[in-house]
């Protein structure tokens, strides 16, 4: 007998969750990227602060600067337009990755150089945003973060990504429809169970 | 597998692109252009005027060396910066000037900090020059540099370390004799907290 698929895995399949993070990730991106191309120079001088990067030779940094707001722009774009999702959500798991903890550190070395209490700490990190309060900002990067890790995860394709070459037409179909017409599946013997997720790999393949 | 190499290969377009736009669009910015290979945050000029020993960081020269007979030894702070290699002016100093009509003739001032800062107020007659935005100035300020004795740059204060790459740019680009960059640390926070005339 097959395994009932979980209520969570249904909600993924149904590609509403995804479509949501897609929106708001997507969204998020671009005014940020936009934001820091309003203003390069001040960008340039935030991410210096940072110290992620040697100021000698200044191409890395200065490539930086003019390269990531447009990187976020784009990968918000893929977002919404439900194209290159997964590399795109990839993309910005890095860049949260690289840059909440170097957020952290600041805050942490200037709690140990000033004794602000953590909670109190506010600087411009960046961010796009101006000064903000950094324990709010490390909060709001953990959620996009969160979001952008099921962006790669999630196994569902509906809203976005077409079904690829590798697959079937009636496998492709089958997997959008079988979580609403769970019954009918049942009463077809040749449909068998769902994609378990070592075959998931294949549907975005082209 | 073959999701994660697409996965890269679809992440390297987009940085691929990302990069390509975006240079793109720098060339073309007439405001906040980076130049890719210059390095803004260098303290110490590299190019300094013939005659004038140019100091270094490690280095640092004394005020009290300065060349400006019209300095005198209490405009400018003894102790050399360890933080960079110009020589500052204080407050005191500074204030001086301002009240003194005669010597406010021959000084001038150079706001370095961002243009909508230096909208909501500066110091009386300052021009403004971004340091990372030097060359576009660079027509205005020379015009005012003309026949200036002292060059009083300032910025925000605190750990501003605009008005330092500005001191760097006029050695460097507008060719300022050393001796006649002043750099006020204390900047626009100092001289509004001593509730001096602002603009």
């Amino acid at each position: 007998m097959n395994e009932k698929p979980s209520t969570l895995r249904r909600l993924d399949e149904s590609g509403v969750p995804l479509l949501l993070a897609r929106l708001v990730l997507g969204g998020v991106f671009i005014f940020l990227g936009a934001k820091k191309l309003g203003d390069p120079v001040e960008f340039l001088k935030q991410i210096r602060m940072f110290h992620l990067l040697p100021e000698e030779p200044p191409v890395f940094l200065n490539s930086v600067a003019i390269i990531l707001p447009w990187l976020e722009i784009f990968t918000g774009s893929a977002l919404i337009l439900g194209t290159r999702v997964r590399a795109a959500a990839s993309l910005i798991v890095l860049m949260l990755a690289v840059f909440t903890p170097a957020i952290l550190m600041r805050a942490l070395a200037i709690r140990a150089e000033s004794g602000t209490p953590f909670l109190d700490i506010k600087f411009d990190c960046g961010c796009g945003t101006g000064p903000v309060i950094i324990w709010k900002k490390l909060l709001t990067n953990a959620g996009l973060f969160a979001l952008a890790i099921f962006g790669v995860l999630s196994r569902a394709r509906r809203f976005g990504d077409p079904p690829t070459a590798a697959v079937t037409p009636p496998e492709a179909s089958r997997k959008v429809k079988a979580p609403r017409h769970e019954a009918a599946a049942k009463l077809e013997p040749d449909r068998g169970p769902r994609p378990t997720p070592v075959s998931t790999p294949n549907l975005s393949t082209p | 597998m073959k999701t994660v190499r697409k996965t890269l290969a679809d992440a390297a377009m987009l940085c691929v692109f990302g990069a390509t736009l975006g240079f793109s669009a720098n060339q073309l910015r007439e405001s906040g252009h980076i130049r890719p290979l210059k390095n803004y945050f260098d303290k110490t000029p590299q190019h300094p005027v013939p005659g004038v020993a140019a100091p270094t960081t490690a280095s640092p020269v004394s005020t009290k060396g300065s060349d400006d007979s019209n300095a005198g030894p209490s405009a400018v702070t003894d102790a050399a910066h360890p933080d960079h290699p110009y020589q500052e002016i204080s407050f005191e100093a500074v204030a001086a000037l301002f009240d003194d009509p005669v010597q406010l003739d021959q000084v001038v001032f150079i706001d370095a900090r961002r243009e909508d800062v230096y909208a909501q107020g500066h110091i009386p007659g300052a021009i403004r020059c971004y340091p990372y935005e030097a060359e576009r100035s660079m027509e205005k300020v020379m015009a005012d540099l003309e026949g200036a004795d002292k060059v009083i740059v300032y910025c925000g204060g605190g750990d501003c370390e605009d008005s330092i790459f500005l001191c760097r740019e006029l050695i460097d680009q507008f060719e300022v004799p050393y001796s006649r960059v002043f750099l006020y640390a204390g900047g626009w926070k100092e001289w509004t907290k001593n509730n001096m005339p602002v603009e």
